[in-house]
């Protein structure tokens, strides 16, 4: 079987596999970060087409040897860089004219993030979004995506021992913002310990 | 307050030790010591079994909440795509969602056979767009014609008629100039009046007015097929018009330009002038955008030009642009500050300050803003200072997203008046009066910088960073303020932002000074200088220009 056919059978199987395919949960990936249907959707697309793309080439698009697993992470990793694109070219849209100068004096139109950031009323996403990108996004792939410290430390190129960080300190600050029960009766305690993670 | 002592018997099993490992503790990552520590901890204390379960409840909301599915329709439209992309001539079939040019569009039939294009258009439109807008019925037969016509009977009769809707905010809530032919009749009654292009044209308004990436790429497409088409002139003024919006609004703002100009040469030909004066107006937005400063004031000009050439005529179309005269000179206005000429700019506000303006509050805060600067910039801080104090006024009565970006903004420009207030009677050596505008300006500078964090308006934030340098050095002379000024001043490169990089040069020029480098504080003053007139925002350079011209004067 060629390289090709190998990594197109290996995507078509990804895609298909168990109750919850592949698409879907790059799909909810994309979700979680920009928190936009749409986006999210064009997000999803452009990883796929990157792999079909290169199993087109002849060339795989991980190292090594082609395991379902591998092409995930790989498709993982691509939705990421896609996402971080995304946020960069956001942002940077977001310069207008002279910063002297009243904005709308220099605008066209605003690209929906600052609604996107205000009108979020569900406590839950409310607080994910408040999460800093990297905390939100380690917290996803490790509590939905049920991934490996260390497999998430390759997708998102840093250290492991900075994921362990990352969980420990999104859990912390979940828990802070949507004011997890348990506060300590009395008899237990009255306050919790410092947060010196 | 630490955990009940019973449970801090051992130093090596408090809760306070072993509480940063209960986050992770379910995800079996901590090592074998850990975790039989932290287990042995848990069967006595019930504080942290607790935190342990609030922290699983925590994974299991998230887990269940973020797993989002697709729609079925989008799942089976990917599957399709993917199909594709791995068939062995995916590279020549696979549509690119977000390839702008012509090229992707296919080949369109001539109007001789309209019925059969029109239906595969239509069928091939309702595919890409199913859940954007209600399409027309896509079954067409011979017969499709009329029932395009039928089923879009407000795609017809309105096409003459395109809102440029801008969220500016400058006419209150929404601002509307209208791109209007002064008679329909002519259009329809023309012999190259396409209904199909009427139909991409109403749709494709439609999509524009949608806070959407994915409808502008939509809303391009179908006005880029309008062109490819055979269509009368009005109409393709029409489609240059939503293309040009469409490709400024997906960041292409070369390409809007193209279009602009284009359509400016096509309304100049059907003798359009109210649509010619809204299309300069458009092409000075985009101008502006991309920091052109000078082309940015000559197209306002033309705008006001033909705007003032309708209003002579007395032509029917000039009265739906009437607040758009009144915006162009609020723009034309800053713009000519920009460009340091003061007194331009303060005749151009003067013809905005009508009386109608004072019933648009944003109108009449940009108006302030810009008097504001000007003050300040010929030294006259006392009523530069009463200028932005109205504004903010004004920005405080209203509250939109938009808004909070300018009211930071102005807070900036005010603080900045404020630590010029405060510098003057530090140099006077009245140091009470110093520390007493430096307090006024604090708040100021807090706010806004908070305000813009918040609304990821990354450039303001820049500018808050260059004020809150000044404010600190005014206060404590002591501190090294070269990392801050020098990450502003690598945000500005990367970005080719000149204006900003001018001004952060100047505050690296006033830092050294400060510091009693004088020679490297010249030449910083020079560089700025130097970026400031590639930049074209000349009134800038005021800065640099008197710090030389002081040092100039002490030599001599």
């Amino acid at each position: 079987m060629t390289l090709t056919k190998q990594v197109a059978k290996t995507i078509e199987r990804v895609l298909a596999s168990g109750d919850k395919p592949l698409y879907n949960r790059l799909y909810s990936y994309a979700m979680a970060l920009v928190r936009n249907a749409d986006d999210a959707y064009e997000l999803t697309q452009q990883a796929l087409k990157a792999a079909c793309e290169r199993a087109n080439k002849n060339e795989a698009p991980m190292r090594e040897p082609i395991v379902e697993r591998s092409v995930e992470r790989w498709l993982f990793k691509q939705v990421y860089f896609a996402a971080l694109n995304l946020w960069r070219e956001r942002r940077l849209q977001r310069i207008r004219l002279v910063t002297i100068l009243p904005v709308e004096l220099g605008d066209l139109a605003d690209d929906g993030l600052m609604e996107d950031r205000f009108a979020e009323r569900d406590a839950l996403r409310g607080a994910m979004v408040q999460l800093p990108p990297r905390q939100g996004t380690c917290l996803y792939l490790r509590v939905v995506e049920r991934m490996l410290y260390a497999e998430i430390a390759e997708l998102l190129d840093i250290a492991e021992v900075n994921v362990r960080v990352h969980v420990c300190r999104a859990r912390k600050t979940m828990k802070r913002l949507l004011e997890y029960p348990p506060r300590a009766s009395p008899e237990d305690s009255s306050e919790a310990p410092p947060d010196i993670c | 307050m630490s955990p009940p002592d019973k449970y801090a018997s051992a130093p090596s099993q408090t809760c306070r030790d072993l509480e940063p490992l209960l986050p992770i503790l379910r995800d079996g990552e901590l090592s074998d010591e850990e975790t039989t520590r932290v287990q042995a901890h848990l069967e006595i204390c019930p504080w942290c079994r607790r935190e342990l379960e609030a922290y699983e409840a925590i994974d299991q909301a998230v887990a269940k909440r973020f797993a989002v599915q697709m729609s079925p329709e989008r799942a089976l439209k990917l599957r399709e795509l993917i199909a594709g992309w791995l068939s062995p001539d995916a590279t020549s079939t696979a549509p690119r969602t977000d390839d702008l040019s012509d090229d992707a569009l296919p080949e369109l039939a001539e109007d001789s056979d309209l019925p059969e294009a029109a239906a595969s258009d239509l069928d091939d439109i309702q595919d890409a767009e199913e859940d954007c807008y209600q399409v027309p019925p896509v079954n067409c037969s011979g017969s499709s014609l009329s029932r395009i016509q039928r089923a879009t009977p407000a795609s017809v009769a309105p096409m003459h008629r395109v809102r440029l809707q801008h969220i500016g905010d400058v006419m209150g809530s929404v601002a509307l100039a209208t791109l209007e032919n002064p008679d329909d009749s002519a259009m329809t009654s023309s012999h190259e009046y396409s209904p199909l292009a009427a139909w991409y044209l109403s749709n494709a308004r439609r999509l524009l007015r949608d806070a959407s990436h994915r409808s502008w790429l939509q809303a391009h497409r179908l006005a880029a097929r309008c062109l490819s088409r055979r269509s009368a002139q009005e109409q393709r003024l029409q489609a240059l018009f939503i293309a040009s919006r469409a490709s400024a609004l997906l960041g292409d703002a070369e390409q809007a330009c193209a279009y602009v100009d284009d359509a400016l040469d096509l309304s100049l030909a059907i003798a359009d002038i109210a649509a010619f004066a809204e299309l300069a107006y458009l092409h000075a937005l985009l101008d502006s955008r991309a920091q052109r400063i000078s082309e940015a004031v000559s197209h306002f000009e033309m705008a006001l030009d033909a705007l003032n050439s309708c209003a002579e005529r007395g032509d029917r179309a000039y009265r739906a642009l009437g607040d758009l005269s009144l915006d162009t000179h609020v723009r034309l206005a800053a713009h000519q500050f920009l460009l340091g000429d003061y007194s331009s700019a303060q005749s151009s506000l003067a013809q905005a300050e009508q009386p109608l303006a004072t019933q648009l509050p944003m109108i009449a805060a940009s108006i302030e803003w810009t008097h504001a600067l000007i003050e300040r910039w010929r030294g006259n801080l006392t009523p530069a200072l009463q200028y932005a104090l109205n504004a903010n006024a004004r920005y405080e009565a209203t509250d939109t997203a938009v808004n909070h970006i300018s009211h930071a903004r102005l807070r900036i420009i005010t603080a900045d008046i404020v630590l010029d207030f405060a510098e003057q009677a530090h140099q006077a050596a009245q140091f009470t009066r110093s520390g007493r505008f430096l307090m006024l300006a604090q708040p100021l500078i807090r706010t806004a910088r908070s305000y813009l964090h918040d609304t990821m308006d990354v450039a303001g934030e820049q500018l808050a960073l260059l004020c809150f340098v000044r404010w600190r050095r005014l206060q404590t002379q002591t501190d090294d303020f070269r990392p801050i000024i020098e990450h502003v001043i690598r945000f500005a490169e990367r970005c080719g932002d000149l204006p900003l990089l001018g001004q952060a040069l100047t505050a690296m020029g006033q830092d050294l000074a400060a510091r009693g480098e004088d020679e490297s504080a010249l030449n910083m003053y020079r560089v700025a200088l130097d970026t400031l007139t590639r930049s074209q925002a000349q009134a800038l350079q005021v800065w640099p220009r008197r710090a030389l011209l002081r040092a100039q004067e002490m030599s001599a």
